[in-house]
């Protein structure tokens, strides 16, 4: 094992243009016959999360990664860690990485514990002998003891953690990716994860941290980047791009929250399967509910969802819109528009109810009063879905079926 | 541990089949555990274990015995010995090729969330299929010794039968496996293609039974796995016929041995090679989509 593994000078990550979008897939092709009929009609959308990132970090730089959600933290550890590939631009890392990306990403659950710290090292390219040396220094960390020998699926989770930490920091890397996993286990485990990253940085190592605690990014890091719309918008000291993150936030999150109540829902209807507004559907149709939000400022991250609650208050059908897909609303009058497929519900009257949330400042907007009900008609039925049913009367025998 | 430079870039690269090849060689300790858990997984599961695997190509050859012996009155001698050489070669092969073609899709949970040559979950599907074949050879061997049925100098030839079967099992493994990550129906398409392929081989017929028909005897006479298949044939059981033309040689009256026609069993290695490098190469070019396909 040669240490510093790297000529003086070269960078131990960078990142020179780098640009990913995902795809959305609203129907994804998996099969030969729709890959060859629509070919050039794909049904996707590009989402763009990473537009023309440049970034070199330095070996044995300990740097923390800060933003809100799905702005392309763990997007760019996956292409640091080599996961995934940039649309554009390259991404050169120099060193052995090791990956805390998820909760023991790469274990296997019928394999035991240390089944898996082989299997992790194999993953990684090492060899047995260079495990088994190290063993017991891994085992003695996790702090698993016995427990070792069965299989990780009746793992805690805290266990299954402290040993994915345990493998990643004792099996030497030249680079250590983590994700969200830092506050793992007891004030003691803590207190060991932070002396042995500690450790690997005093040893020339690279350290890459996504999380959302600012603290303990201040307490591991010494540089730090704040992500925002695809770019890195504040590159420096943990303490100051923290500061500026924290008092960004507040102010959005500040704002839209004071704006919350100048939010408002209207012309809330119910529409039938050719759009016209109804207040009656059939069992079993197809149904869209329709409302106008007018907003003073814009929204970005906004959650929305439409509710059927029955007289009972329960909420029958929910469409609500995709967690990953948070929506920008700009500011003014907007229709939105919410189609369920087919409303299979027992006959009788149902509140719709609109929500409209942030995942900062939750709430936004409530529905009008009073509140819009939308008739359900069919045959009475004494559950809340009404799917239809036939009968069969005698043994499972052609000649002496009866349908009713 | 010398440090690794990974450099990714939009559209990798030329030489790509040599790096691919490279991060294998760094990972033959990932290669035996998931050869371990394959064949742990074969045998561990049932109470019969290592038996079953014996069990069933032997209760196959008692089978297509009756059906060739009895039934269709078939003149070779020693059918079982006939039917067991290219049997279990095949069950190498047909076992081996499905269940490596899923490989990288079964295992999206490791593919997704890190970072190894994925090429490496096909071919240890494979190397545990050899594993697998070679203790099979204890059946044919055993009927060997029953029969008092000889080998002849051209058992030499069986290692070389054998490394080229892999590479051509291989090669097709990685082909299929990572065209199966973009197209399910890769898997579906390949079971259906296996059974014809199966009845397209003299294993359970006499090769000199479709030289009749002219469509089939062509068929049978293009389809590699004849040319392979032929050759343990003319290891194994000897016995010179019409396709293979080579010569018997008797030694000591009860040695049976036939050295196999040079042609297609060239034929078949040059294949080998070639169906290899080019599903690597394939292999490694679609490998980077794995993750965000699977």
């Amino acid at each position: 094992m040669s240490e510093a593994p790297s000529p003086a000078g070269e960078a131990a990550i960078e990142l020179a243009g780098v640009s990913k979008a995902y795809k959305i897939f609203h129907k994804k092709h998996t099969t030969l016959k729709e890959a060859i009929l629509r070919r050039g009609r794909a049904e996707f959308e590009l989402r763009p999360v990473l537009d023309g990132v440049d970034l070199v970090v330095p070996h044995g730089q300990s740097l923390g990664i800060i933003g809100r959600n799905g702005v392309g933290k763990s997007t760019t550890l996956k292409l640091i860690a080599g996961l995934i590939t940039p649309d554009a631009g390259t991404v050169t890392v120099r060193g052995r990485v090791s990956t805390l990306l998820e909760l023991g990403a790469g274990f296997q659950g019928d394999y035991t514990g240390e089944e898996n710290i082989y299997l992790y090292a194999a993953l990684m390219g090492l060899s047995r002998s260079y495990v088994k040396e190290r063993f017991d220094e891994i085992v003695e960390f996790s702090g698993i003891g016995p427990y070792i020998d069965n299989m990780v699926k009746t793992y805690s989770s805290g266990m299954y953690m402290r040993l994915a930490f345990a493998v990643a920091v004792n099996v030497d890397p030249d680079l250590l990716i983590v994700d969200e996993v830092i506050a793992v286990g007891d004030q003691a485990f803590q207190e060991k994860c932070f002396e042995r990253t500690a450790d690997l940085r005093r040893r020339g190592k690279t350290i890459i941290v996504v999380s959302h605690d600012l603290s303990s990014l201040q307490r591991f890091c010494d540089r730090a980047i704040w992500i925002e719309g695809g770019k890195i918008v504040a590159d420096g000291n943990p303490s100051e791009v923290g500061a500026q993150y924290r008092e960004a936030m507040g102010q959005s999150t500040g704002r839209i929250s004071a704006a919350a109540g100048a939010m408002q829902i209207s012309d809330l209807q119910a529409l039938d399967n050719a759009g016209a507004p109804v207040e009656a559907v059939r069992s079993g149709e197809a149904a869209a509910v329709r409302f106008v939000l007018e907003t003073p400022i814009e929204l970005p991250g906004a959650q929305m969802q439409v509710r059927l609650l029955n007289e009972e208050g329960v909420a029958v059908v929910s469409g609500a819109t995709d967690p990953h897909l948070t929506i920008t609303v700009p500011a003014g009058r907007e229709v939105f528009t919410c189609r369920f497929a087919a409303l299979p519900l027992a006959a009788g009257n149902y509140r719709v109810d609109v929500g409209i949330t942030d995942s900062q400042s939750g709430v936004l907007a409530h529905p009008p009063h009073p509140p819009l009900t939308l008739s359900v008609l069919g045959p009475a039925t004494d559950g809340i879905l009404a799917v239809g049913s036939t009968w069969e009367v005698g043994p499972p025998a052609a000649s002496s079926q009866r349908s009713y | 541990m010398s440090a690794t430079v990974t450099s990714v870039a939009r559209r990798p690269l030329v030489g790509g089949t040599i790096d691919g090849l490279r991060d294998v060689a760094g990972h033959l300790e990932l290669l035996r555990m998931l050869v371990v858990k394959d064949l742990k997984i074969r045998y561990k599961a049932s109470a019969l274990g290592l038996v079953w695997s014996l069990l069933n190509p032997l209760m196959m050859m008692l089978v297509y015995t009756a059906i060739f012996g009895a039934v269709f009155k078939s003149q070779k001698p020693e059918y079982p010995v006939y039917i067991l050489s290219g049997l279990l070669a095949w069950n190498f092969f047909g076992t081996a090729l499905p269940s490596a073609t899923i490989s990288v899709v079964a295992s999206a949970n490791l593919v997704k969330k890190t970072r190894f040559p994925t090429s490496l979950l096909p071919l240890s599907v494979v190397f545990s299929g050899l594993i697998n074949y070679l203790i099979s050879l204890v059946l044919l061997f055993g009927l060997l010794v029953f029969y008092r049925h000889g080998l002849g100098p051209s058992v030499v030839l069986l290692p070389v039968l054998i490394v080229a079967q892999l590479l051509f099992t291989a090669g097709l493994s990685l082909l299929l496996s990572s065209l199966n990550v973009l197209f399910r129906d890769v898997e579906h398409f390949l079971g259906i293609l296996l059974t014809v392929w199966f009845f397209a081989t003299p294993i359970i017929y006499p090769r000199e039974a479709l030289t009749g028909s002219r469509f089939a005897g062509t068929l049978v006479q293009l389809n590699p796995m004849t040319w392979l298949v032929g050759a343990y044939q003319d290891v194994f059981y000897g016995v010179a016929d019409s396709t293979g033309g080579g010569k018997t040689q008797h030694f000591l009256g009860t040695f049976h041995n036939t050295w196999p026609n040079p042609r297609p069993l060239v034929g078949f290695i040059v294949l080998g090679i070639v169906l290899f490098v080019v599903g690597f190469t394939v292999f490694t070019r679609l490998a980077h989509r794995f993750p965000e396909e699977v």
